[in-house]
């Protein structure tokens, strides 16, 4: 290829693209294919930077600033250093943390179980062709509703004298009502109720698209072989739309350990104790109710190692699909 | 495409494959159903617990039907300005996202400026970083400029922290657009700028409308940011002014349901008009 050595540079760069510059006039006079090169350049660079300033600005720096905090004790404009201790003392160290820690895996743990619900929804639903456009509808309802609705909501149901209970009483179950979001345990489980009756939602659709691009001639001939429900969906599908299925863990995890502090902060907040306290909850606790912020740094740290955990969990499995 | 090749043998396959339907396939599709209709009944609930207690008032509870909540509705003055200062805080924070975005959608994606792909991997890497871990110096920053509480800060906010996933979902879709556009919008005599705006930006169009719609929802239905960056009462968004009832003298809960529900009707249209574009959105990276 004619090109000068400072054009080979970017012309790698663009090699995924066929090189539309060899068909341009004055082709053949490398001053102006490089004048023409540099000037796109230049506007790729302008405009590329503002949105390069506003994460800078809005992410990059507050982040990296997170990170030193986290060394530090901090109240918002004093900072002390202070090494490791946020970790150690502050955390580790700490039982209300590891129920925390606890809380999140907990959460985490019971994703795999709404999406197989979601899964087996969208399966059914599969084989539904007039009744799926109402029940899609009808599990795409809540997806509409904002967290902080939903923790309302959920509040007023699994309160003591709430619609839960009233429901139990009329059906003769009255040894099972109790005051929901009282109990240490019954209150995480309610929440990770209200999460999974939001997120079943949008699994389905999630799936449902994945569903969609199975071929159906695949689906006959297994069917023609004998192949019938369950059997059909462990062999045939699954593996087909292994990638939507992962998709799903991956939103499903990040928003249960990222998204619901919407949720918490309405319907539990936190309580009662620490048994409904996340992450995400106890990094606004910490930091604003009681204007530890260096802690609360830290505490933003974990956060991201575990939604890093969580991520890397889908690049791994992505990767090992490829081969 | 091949859908007619692939549906071929779907259509001439069904009859036998029903006729071959055993008592077991019956059963199971029996029970599917059953299990349809429990988990729809299971997620309307509580939306019509929230519909029946709206449409009640604590003087009249579980006697009579009344539209007293939802006609005193749009009498509250807090409520209206919540609402305004949520839509006002979602067209900003769209429109930020969309121009910035989709300037910098083009750069990395048809542009392509030298070191241009490793500074996009950066960016994109920066989508894994939750928002609640820079939040809190977030806050420390913003407070010294003295902008808490100003809502054009606060949509800024917004349109910062998803830049990388707006600039991701772009920069894949203008990279699958031909070059000749551009190429042959030059050799016409158009600049840069010019190309973009009247060849390339409007076929962005569908990739604008899924960021704007994902933006929308997750601006309207937030409550971190906006507690902490819009703390006075005359900037409350509707989520702060819901999640704070609890904790206010006019707490009703029949009032509480009607508003929540109304706080809602803008997300169902959106998602109801705009559907399809949303699974777009949702599945962005899966299909390439």
């Amino acid at each position: 290829m004619a090109t000068g050595s400072a054009m080979s540079k970017s012309v790698e760069l663009r090699n995924r693209r066929p090189k539309p510059e060899n068909r341009l006039p004055g082709n053949r006079f490398g001053g102006t294919r490089l004048g023409l090169q540099s000037r796109r350049s230049l506007w790729g660079m302008l405009f590329a930077l503002p949105a390069l300033l506003l994460v800078v600005l809005l992410l990059v720096l507050p982040a990296l600033q997170a990170l030193y905090y986290s060394f530090t004790s901090w109240d918002g404009t004093d900072a002390q250093w202070i090494g490791l201790q946020n970790y150690t003392n502050g955390l580790f160290a700490n039982p209300d943390f590891r129920r925390i820690l606890l809380n999140n895996a907990i959460i985490i743990a019971s994703v795999p179980l709404e999406v197989a619900v979601a899964l087996a929804v969208s399966y059914l639903l599969m084989m539904r062709r007039r009744s799926r456009p109402f029940f899609r509808a009808v599990f795409f309802l809540p997806v509409a509703l904002s967290w902080v609705v939903i923790g309302l909501t959920f509040g007023y149901l699994f309160s003591s004298r709430g619609a839960v209970n009233t429901l139990l009483d009329n059906i003769g179950l009255s040894a099972l009502s109790s005051d929901w979001l009282a109990g240490d345990w019954t209150s995480l489980a309610a929440l990770i109720l209200a999460f999974s009756w939001s997120y079943l939602g949008i699994n389905v659709v999630l799936l449902s698209t994945g569903l969609a691009t199975v071929d159906p001639s695949v689906i006959e001939a297994a069917r023609l072989d004998g192949a019938g429900g369950l059997g059909m969906l462990r062999l045939v599908i699954l593996p087909q739309i292994r990638r939507y299925v992962e998709l799903a863990l991956i939103v499903t995890m990040s928003a249960a350990i990222t998204q619901i502090f919407g949720l918490i902060y309405t319907m539990t907040a936190g309580g009662p104790g620490r048994s409904t306290t996340t992450l995400e909850y106890a990094l606004y606790q910490t930091s604003f109710a009681q204007g530890n912020f260096g802690q609360g740094a830290a505490l933003g740290i974990v956060l991201f190692v575990v939604s890093l955990a969580v991520t890397a969990l889908r690049i791994r499995s992505g990767v090992a699909a490829r081969d | 495409m091949t859908d007619t090749v692939s549906l071929a043998p779907l259509r001439s396959a069904g009859p036998p494959a029903r006729g071959s339907t055993g008592p077991w396939q019956r059963i199971f599709s029996g029970f599917g159903l059953a299990v349809l209709v429990l988990l729809a009944l299971v997620t309307v609930a509580p939306i019509a617990y929230m519909l029946t207690t709206s449409l009640h008032s604590t003087d009249t509870a579980g006697s009579s039907w009344t539209l007293e909540q939802w006609g005193v509705l749009f009498q509250q003055p807090e409520l209206l300005r919540a609402i305004g200062n949520s839509a006002m805080l979602c067209v900003l924070a769209i429109i930020v996202q969309s121009v910035v975005g989709a300037l910098a959608g083009f750069a990395f994606g048809i542009l392509r400026f030298p070191g241009s792909q490793v500074v996009l991997s950066l960016l994109i890497v920066m989508m894994l970083i939750p928002l609640q871990t820079y939040i809190i110096p977030e806050f420390v920053n913003v407070g010294r400029l003295g902008l808490v509480g100003n809502v054009p800060m606060t949509a800024l906010i917004y349109a910062g922290t998803q830049m990388p996933f707006a600039v991701f979902i772009l920069t894949n879709f203008f990279r699958s657009l031909p070059d000749e556009l551009l190429e042959s919008a030059v050799i016409d005599g158009a600049s840069y700028p010019r190309a973009f705006i009247s060849v390339l930006l409007p076929l962005a169009r569908p990739a604008l409308i899924t960021l704007g719609v994902l933006t929308f929802i997750g601006v309207w239905n937030d409550l971190l940011v906006a507690l902490l960056f819009l703390p006075d009462g005359d900037t409350h968004t509707v989520g702060v002014l819901l999640a704070t009832v609890n904790s206010t003298r006019t707490f009703d809960i029949n009032q509480v349901m009607a508003t929540s529900l109304a706080s809602a009707i803008p997300c169902f249209a959106v998602f109801l008009t705009f559907q399809r574009y949303l699974v777009t959105g949702l599945t962005a990276g899966i299909g390439k």
